[in-house]
């Protein structure tokens, strides 16, 4: 065993005005060498943790606080432990300091007062490792989500360290971004740096040699990652992610069929499955009865009937109908296409998945459809009714728009306050805006006599996220267009935000959900509309218009049809949630 | 949009290349002494020392219409306050207004000085990104930290700031948009009446901007930064004989002028 380089006895912290500890007696090593994941749900103390190991906060009390032999419970050891531990935050936009990426990942060494040659040999160097040689030169706001955060990590990096500390750094990416930050961060682990990684996500705890689980501001939990996930009722209450694979085995067990350990990727279940599952005497993950639970637990996750939202009756949904729009932005005089001759019907009551990579038009198509762009050509129609007709006005005030981070727009001093703000807009009387917002608070899971009062900022970023939507329902749309509804939510306000979108679609609005994430995408939509630079690559029915493009195209096929695939079954019958899954294999 | 607020125009120019404090100097120079002469001979040097350094910087001339295109007002301003009021003999009068050769003259010239003036500005922020440009003021200003001026720490907050303007904007941007979405009203009412209808973009805008703020310093801390303690810098500022050259240039125009 390497001797340690963190070692924290009985450590205490509480933030000025708080009336408890967000580190109560925290207990915790870390090897030289190691990679640590810290898991806990929101609250648990993870992101202080980060901070205090990386001499950022001062500890009100312990018995013991060192960090590569710095004595974090003085200042000076902390001003000495920032120059041997570097911490990745999570938005990597407010991590950026300089002009240019280039400046950026030297700014630490600037700051150190190394000999400019020094610097220049150095940064070079950080930005050959991080693959950004050809970006050195651009602005930071210019950057993907991904290339900014391994520009981040870069200039974290640049400073020789021998502790990494990464808190939640996946959170705010896309899925391109995170697959290129954490094979970053194998590599660095490969190449022998000690490294603990704060994560909400399963998956990126398998990269840890060790995960500790943090509730409340003390140790839950320390041992192997298998260990964790085989007891359900941890990860349960500590609000963790579980890959769908995970999840289907889990659903499985609960059924009665275990696997003989829990598979974290695609490959694993297939090889799992086919092994035929868990024999009598195999030493199991799950134990049969926490299988049960397991299986039990999943119910009350699937979206409780809401207790009649009955003022407002359901609407019908509203078709929309676009028929060869073109669009371009201009960018310092130059027209840069963003649409080209999109031609495309959704029926009323459809939900349509909008895919395609970052910059194929996805947003700016959202935006032309609830007319607030104005297409360059083409026809967009609303019920059957052209937009730029008068009698078209009120239809259009009837799609109702989400945009990307939604919560930025919370401005109120009450939840129900905000809610009201678009029917107050609409010039609704008092009482049906009271209802209207009762009705939405109720849908998107925030009762109002609960979360009525409560200010929007006193919210989990989860409840936000579902308080702006309420926003939008509240004047009672009959279309709603989603952009990337999930990016930056935790695992389990993930799959909140995705209950009350099911509910939607459920009641007959019509949904237009843009998104990356494609199995978020397979559960809740039963057609999709590919882009690819601006056009139309695929539209229809799931399969029809996605097997042509598996593999080669801009869109990896659903994790349950690949699954279907692999298991040499019909991929048009692939299930759509892991429950569906397991009721077809067990 | 960002160009718009900082002008520079990426290139590789003789001045593009030049040391910013050299371009600084000589263009403060040049503005001095353009103001110090009133004969249209030396203001005909002056123009053409102006045309020559933009023609050096290789950017489109249309981007010396869009330096002039935000104070046109003012030229247009100056031209007919002199034209209407300037002392002379009048040879056409108008109810109280009287139109004099000397008027129309002294309006011509003033008007010039000033298109000439922008121009030899615009050549220094068109060639010089925001960040060398405060770099070069630091430097300048460096006596001044005697008297405990924070220059280092000014220099930082700029780049900054320059840095957050665009991540601010388009979040202003998305923000407004998601508003009026939810049927809020920017641009018709009285005054009290927007800024009221604002209300619902400033506050999420601010609230953001402080938490930018805030995991900002946390950031820059975990990277060693520290107030009041001298930084170096990956790109420091060199002068190289070619700057020497662009001094002399300048200061034989002055002389030119000063003659003719």
């Amino acid at each position: 065993m390497n001797a340690d380089v963190v070692t924290l006895e009985k450590l205490h912290f509480r933030y000025p005005g708080a009336d408890r500890d967000a580190l109560a007696g925290l207990e915790l090593t870390v090897a030289e060498g190691e990679t640590l994941a810290v898991v806990g749900p929101n609250g648990s103390g993870k992101s202080t943790l980060a901070c205090l190991l990386g001499g950022l906060a001062r500890p009100s009390a312990g018995r013991l606080a060192t960090a590569c032999g710095c004595d974090l419970l003085t200042a000076a050891g902390r001003q000495a432990a920032r120059r041997e531990v570097g911490v990745l935050f999570q938005d990597p936009e407010n991590q950026l300091v300089a002009e240019h990426v280039e400046e950026d990942v030297a700014f630490g060494l600037e700051n150190l007062g190394w000999a400019p040659p020094a610097i220049r040999e150095r940064t070079d160097e950080m930005l050959a490792s991080f693959g950004l040689e050809d970006l050195r030169r651009r602005e930071p706001h210019l950057l993907s989500g991904g290339q900014k955060q391994r520009t981040a990590l870069a200039g974290v990096l640049a400073i020789p360290r021998r502790v990494l500390v990464l808190d939640e750094p996946t959170a705010m990416l896309d899925a391109d971004g995170r697959d290129e930050l954490l094979d970053a961060v194998r590599q660095l682990r490969a190449g022998g740096l000690t490294v603990v990684i704060v994560t909400q996500e399963m998956d990126e705890v398998g990269i840890a040699d060790r995960v500790v689980a943090l509730e409340r501001g003390s140790v839950q939990f320390d041992g192997a990652c298998e260990e964790l996930f085989a007891r359900r009722d941890l990860v349960r209450r500590l609000r963790l992610g579980l890959p769908l694979a995970g999840e289907v085995a889990l659903a499985l067990a609960a059924r009665g069929r275990p696997l003989r350990r829990l598979p974290l990727t695609l490959e694993d279940l297939v090889v799992e499955y086919e092994a035929g599952g868990a024999e009598e005497g195999d030493q199991l993950w799950l134990t049969v009865g926490e299988a049960h639970d397991a299986g039990e637990a999943r119910v009350p996750e699937e979206p409780p009937a809401p207790p009649s939202p009955s003022p407002s009756p359901a609407q019908p949904g509203m078709s929309l109908r676009c028929e060869d729009l073109s669009f371009a932005y201009d960018e310092g005089g130059r027209p840069v296409q963003a649409l080209q001759d999109v031609s495309f019907t959704v029926e009323a009551g459809a939900s349509v998945a909008l895919l395609g990579p970052s910059g194929s038009g996805k947003s700016t198509l959202l935006q032309v459809l609830r007319g607030l762009l104005e297409p360059a050509q083409g026809r967009v129609e609303l019920d059957g009714v052209e937009r730029r007709e008068s009698r078209a006005a009120p239809l259009q005030r009837e799609v109702g728009v989400v945009f990307q981070t939604p919560e930025l727009q919370l401005f109120a001093a009450s939840g129900a306050q905000d809610v009201a703000f678009g029917p107050r807009r609409l010039g609704w009387p008092d009482d049906v805006v009271e209802a209207a917002v009762e009705a939405a608070m109720e849908l998107v899971g925030l009762p109002l006599a609960e979360f009525g009062e409560r200010h929007p900022y006193s919210l989990s970023g989860g409840e936000q996220r579902r308080l702006a939507l309420a926003g939008v329902l509240a004047m009672r749309p009959r279309a709603l267009l989603l952009d990337e509804p999930f990016v930056s939510l935790d695992p389990a306000s993930r799959r909140d935000l995705a209950a009350v979108l099911a509910r939607l679609v459920e009641r007959g609005t019509t949904v237009v959900l843009a998104t990356h994430d494609v199995d978020a995408a397979w559960s809740l939509c039963c057609e999709v509309l590919v882009l690819d630079g601006g056009r139309v690559v695929a539209a229809g029915r799931w399969g029809a218009a996605t097997d042509a493009l598996a593999g080669a195209g801009p869109l990896s096929p659903p994790f349950f049809v690949e699954l279907w695939r692999r298991l040499g079954r019909d991929a048009a019958e692939a299930p759509r949630t892991a429950a569906q899954a397991a009721e077809a294999l067990a | 949009m960002k160009a718009a607020l900082t002008q520079y125009y990426p290139g590789d120019s003789p001045l593009h290349r030049a040391d910013p404090r050299a371009k600084f100097v000589a263009v403060t120079a040049l503005a001095v002494a353009l103001f110090t002469r009133d004969s249209f001979a030396a203001l005909a040097v002056y123009a053409a020392a102006g045309a020559l350094a933009f023609a050096l910087s290789r950017v489109p001339p249309r981007w010396a219409w869009r330096a002039l295109k935000p104070v046109l007002w003012l030229i247009g301003l100056t031209f007919f306050a002199q034209v209407l009021f300037a002392p002379g003999e009048p040879f056409f009068t108008v109810g109280p207004f009287e139109l004099s050769w000397e008027g129309l003259r002294l309006a011509g010239f003033l008007s010039v000085r000033l298109v000439v003036l922008i121009i030899i500005g615009s050549v220094l922020t068109l060639t010089t990104p925001p960040v060398a440009l405060t770099d070069a003021l630091v430097w300048l200003g460096r006596p001044l930290r005697r008297l405990r001026v924070p220059s280092d720490e000014l220099a930082l907050m700029v780049t900054i700031a320059l840095r957050f303007i665009p991540t601010l904007l388009v979040e202003l941007d998305t923000i407004m948009r998601a508003q009026r979405a939810r049927g809020a009203d920017f641009s018709t009412g009285g005054p009290l009446r927007r800024a009221r209808a604002l209300v619902p973009v400033m506050v999420p805008l601010f609230v953001v901007s402080f938490r930018r703020a805030d995991e900002l310093a946390l950031a820059m801390e975990a990277r060693c930064y520290t107030p009041g303690v001298a930084r170096t810098r990956l790109h420091p500022l060199h002068a190289r004989p070619a700057d020497a050259v662009l001094l002399v240039l300048t200061a034989a125009v002055i002389v030119v002028a000063s003659v003719v």
